[in-house]
């Protein structure tokens, strides 16, 4: 079977644009990221621990003593 | 990427670290909570036995299994998990009194539970499992195995019958039965 000729990936890289413009959005992506990352880990990593302490408070302690 | 952007990111993951730490705390003390004031602690006897003869010898053999009150009025359940039944598979208990269960395995490992009870635990063979509880609720309790021990596991399974207090009439040799209600 004949091997096809791999394509030259260098034809697909876009061309290099202006840094100084790229530099600004990354910066205010940066800006942003931090803050939605701490919201959904607070929202998830909290209703976890929610379900936890309920767990704890309204069925483990409840059913008593053992050892 | 900026230095004060940088600082910021750094600043959040700072913060993240202290509120892990902080939860991973608060769960550690309501576990020592738990265990300190309400006394809910994992099983942690060591005890070994002997499993291919725990039948034949000591307090495991036939005649000895089942409830009994015992020196100091203590309640002491001895059951053997056996491929795929529990011996004997029903034991009487009082409610509102503390009640020893002690367990032991002539062939694989084995689990219980007590549904609606904290009491949990393997049943390893050369060991005995035991566990101290006080059953608050009368009924029938379902005590089934959860430790998968083969392709009987899910017909292995016991009832606890716990009893009012007053109701609760060992015979004159300390034992009570199920049957015997």
């Amino acid at each position: 079977m004949a091997l096809t000729p791999h394509p030259d990936l260098s034809s697909q890289v876009p061309p290099r644009t202006d840094d100084a413009i790229d530099d600004a959005a990354l910066e205010r992506v940066m800006r942003e990221v931090p803050s939605g990352a701490l919201a959904l880990s607070l929202l998830t990593v909290g209703l976890l621990l929610l379900a936890w302490f309920l767990m704890y408070a309204f069925v483990f302690l409840p059913r008593g003593m053992v050892g | 990427m900026r230095a004060d952007t940088e600082q910021e990111i750094l600043k959040t993951e700072l913060w993240w670290t202290a509120l892990v730490i902080a939860i991973v705390t608060a769960i550690m003390l309501a576990i020592i909570y738990a265990g300190v004031v309400h006394h809910i602690n994992p099983p942690s006897n060591i005890e070994t036995i002997d499993p291919k003869t725990l039948h034949l010898t000591g307090e495991f053999t036939e005649s000895n299994l089942g409830t009994r009150v015992e020196a100091g009025d203590q309640v002491t359940s001895r059951v053997v998990a056996t491929q795929f039944a529990f011996q004997p598979q029903c034991i009487v208990v009082p409610s509102n009194r503390t009640v020893t269960l002690r367990f032991a395995t002539p062939d694989v490992i084995h689990g219980i539970l007590v549904t609606g009870t904290n009491v949990n635990t393997m049943i390893i063979p050369g060991y005995v499992s035991q566990v101290h509880t006080v059953f608050t609720k009368t009924g029938d309790l379902l005590m089934p195995c959860h430790e998968f021990c083969g392709l009987g596991h899910s017909q292995m399974w016991a009832t606890v019958r716990v009893v009012p207090e007053d109701q609760f009439r060992p015979g004159p040799d300390g034992r009570a039965s199920c049957d015997a209600r």
